[in-house]
């Protein structure tokens, strides 16, 4: 029902439009699907995902295995090192480079660009799933490997073997995202795929158009998807034993010192180069001041909106997660493989089924106010606050749940008292990275944001138009500093929690 | 008078179409203490867990107090079998200090937060673990986890105390020390119980009488015809 009313009405009733649209529709599909510029868009951007999926996954493993090298007791550090670039979205990453490049009187502008920044930006993902993979791998299986053959075979065949489901999952993550960006190609003027999609709908408000131009948007996230729980999500979801331990891998005792270094440029260049640039292009505290000023309002809106929104979709997952995880339970598969789908839409089109099906005069209240941005985000995010939880059942010892039953305490109490302390990281792992993808939140917020709402992520956005470089720079700041502000505070309140 | 504790007759269970248990048979009677032994894999803590509940039979009847706990048209759930159970690896919830683990099992009838408490605090001295009744799992060592997941497991009352492997992986020392526990609590409580096991040691101290199961089949054996039993097949 909660999928259904928050996910499946808005993107179903945009597919029913645009294919009950007459002549209209034909139009749009004949344009959509044999129209030349359509065709190379398309290529394009697969070609821009690809790209970028690749260079994120090889970056992402080379920094997550330095990370599971090192000594147990240093990895959890790193690894929080590793989420904090996640504080930066793309957009801003990309403002950065175009910033830096005009401080040296370059310009950046082009495809490989936008590769790069977008490889940037999402390497994080492989990173951690590649530190969580080597983790969970037996050691005993990569020692006994290390008997009989050569280091590269040892790595390449057992190693890489044992991480290929979080590989392929890293991949098919960073293409994903890469393919529905808008935000990067649209600052590096890249005419992509989802460029075009957007400016068909914004600046035509043609809704045909952009709804017959997203079908491709509808259909490789499902063959992604698809792929994706085929060949990586069984064994990716099921994986068990999560225990900080020393994991003597292949090469860790080869390229210590190298190890070391990759993980200390990488983290510079995402999150520490970006910083700096930022706080030299806004310059003096003047800068600080006066952006706090005009955007203190979006600061809050944007706060509120997306705390609002975390918060729903953290208490929407739990029953969803639980219903998911009964693994016998009739449909139980299908829900599985439905909420993993959003995570592959776009928010423009997210965003034109919010309009599409909120914009009447009986729904006005949901329309005009902030409610349809709530509503946005919970339907594009909630997979992201649903999988952490999805995991963390899966990983809970299956004794513990079992000796739960033979109590005679309701049901209530039973998932009152045992499952949701068990489950309480994931909640807030999910409430966290809700949160942030919300608060950064760019493509769909420029289309369903009522007047008089705008986010502090629109505010950037719209304010580099107008070339308020320092003001922009100092907001971005802001942005950042919301996201590290929040994922500080829950890092503490989760150490506090495992020392209890 | 019907004294069986516990009563199995046919029943089956399959895993992907390989046939675990085989129309199994057994009676458990009032006050007995049983092990079931037999090799790795062949179907022992399958067995406990279709006695418990934790897993649905394909066939067969389990009656339990004179209580018919599962037949074809039958299913009780686990919570109203009335039975107790050490899990192989201990399952204590890490979340919850040993009171907590212990009080959580009290059953629904005691009213009240002080008397739920008052009872563990009380299971707890009987193991002997009062004073690490505030501790949480990971800060008590494997044989005192192990007197909290005995102490659980007696909190609900049961009348069968259903035993996964309790003595494994534990040292020599300890193995004794927990044999012992076992025993006094069979005495004082006259408590029946069935316990899986696969070595053989603690049987002539613990076990009224042995039955061996393998293949899906079960039979009755003394301790001394271990480990080549003479089959005499009970279904």
């Amino acid at each position: 029902m909660i999928i259904t009313l928050m996910v499946l009405a808005p993107l179903g009733a945009l597919i029913i439009s645009s294919i009950s649209g007459g002549q209209n529709t034909q139009n749009a599909s004949r344009q959509t699907f044999l129209g030349t510029q359509q065709l190379v868009l398309l290529g394009r951007s697969v070609l821009l995902a690809v790209m970028a999926g690749a260079g994120g996954t090889m970056a992402g493993l080379v920094v997550g295995y330095a990370v599971a090298s090192r000594p147990a007791n240093v990895q959890r550090r790193m690894a929080i090192g590793l989420m904090l670039p996640f504080s930066i979205p793309p957009f801003v990453q990309a403002l950065v480079w175009i910033m830096l490049a005009q401080m040296f009187g370059l310009s950046v502008h082009g495809f490989f660009a936008t590769v790069l920044v977008l490889a940037g930006s999402f390497w994080p993902i492989a990173a951690l799933l590649t530190w969580i993979g080597l983790r969970q791998s037996a050691v005993n299986g990569i020692e006994a490997a290390r008997m009989g053959e050569s280091r590269l075979r040892a790595f390449t065949r057992i190693e890489l073997g044992l991480i290929r489901p979080h590989l392929v999952t890293a991949f098919l993550v960073i293409a994903l995202f890469s393919f529905s960006d808008y935000g990067v190609p649209s600052l590096f003027r890249i005419n992509t795929y989802p460029v075009y999609v957007f400016s068909q709908f914004a600046a035509f408000y043609d809704l045909h158009s952009g709804v017959m131009a997203s079908w491709p948007y509808l259909l490789l996230p499902l063959v992604a998807s698809w792929i994706w729980y085929r060949k990586a999500g069984v064994r990716f979801i099921q994986s068990r034993g999560f225990g900080f331990r020393s994991c003597p891998r292949v090469f860790s005792p080869v390229f210590r010192s190298i190890w070391v270094l990759t993980y200390w440029a990488a983290i510079l260049v995402t999150l520490g180069l970006p910083l700096t640039v930022l706080a030299i292009k806004a310059g003096h505290f003047q800068t600080y001041w006066t952006a706090w000023q005009t955007a203190k309002g979006q600061i809050g809106m944007s706060a509120m909106i997306a705390a609002a929104s975390a918060t729903l979709m953290a208490l929407m997952a739990f029953p969803l997660a639980l219903g998911i995880q009964g693994r016998f339970a009739k449909g139980s598969q299908l829900l599985n493989l439905a909420s993993i789908l959003p995570i592959a839409l776009p928010g423009t089109l997210f965003g034109m089924g919010e309009i599409y099906l909120w914009n009447r005069t009986q729904t006005h209240w949901i329309y005009g106010s902030a409610t349809v941005v709530i509503f946005l985000y919970i339907a594009r995010f909630l997979p992201f606050a649903l999988r952490p939880q999805v995991v963390g059942l899966a990983q809970i010892e299956e004794g513990l749940l079992d000796a739960s039953r033979l109590s005679e305490r309701s049901s209530f109490n039973t998932t009152w008292r045992i499952i949701l302390p068990l489950l309480s990281a994931s909640i807030m792992a999910g409430w966290a990275l809700a949160f942030m993808l919300s608060l950064q939140e760019l493509t769909g917020t420029l289309l369903v944001v009522p007047p008089g709402m705008e986010t502090l992520a629109v505010r950037i956005y719209t304010l580099y138009h107008y070339g308020a470089g320092q003001l922009v720079a100092a907001l971005a700041l802001f942005l950042v500093a919301l996201s590290g502000l929040m994922f500080a505070v829950l890092t503490i309140f989760h150490q506090w929690i495992q020392r209890r | 008078m019907d004294t069986a504790a516990l009563k199995i007759e046919k029943l089956a269970k399959n895993f992907d179409g390989r046939k675990v248990l085989v129309e199994v048979g057994m009676v458990v009677r009032l006050g007995e203490c049983v092990a079931l032994v037999g090799p790795s894999g062949c179907g022992k803590s399958t067995l406990l867990r279709l006695v418990a509940g934790l897993d649905d039979a394909d066939g067969g009847c389990i009656t339990i107090n004179s209580d018919v706990a599962s037949n074809p048209r039958v299913l009780l759930p686990p919570n109203r079998r009335r039975v107790g159970m050490v899990f192989q690896d201990l399952a204590l919830w890490p979340h919850m200090t040993a009171l907590e683990n212990v009080e959580f099992m009290v059953p629904a009838g005691v009213r009240g937060r002080k008397q739920r408490r008052e009872k563990a605090a009380e299971l707890l001295d009987s193991v002997s673990l009062n004073g690490r009744a505030e501790s949480v799992p990971h800060q008590l060592s494997r044989g005192q986890q192990q007197r909290v997941a005995i102490a659980r497991a007696l909190a609900s009352d049961p009348v069968l105390l259903l035993l996964d492997e309790p003595f494994s992986s534990l040292d020599p020392e300890l193995r004794l020390q927990m044999i012992e526990l076992v025993h006094g609590i069979h005495l004082a409580r006259r408590l029946t119980m069935l316990y899986v096991t696969h070595t053989t040691d603690e049987l002539p101290r613990l076990a009224n009488r042995v039955l061996f199961l393998r293949d899906g089949f079960l039979a009755e054996v003394s301790a001394g015809q271990l480990p080549a039993p003479t089959f005499h097949e009970t279904h």
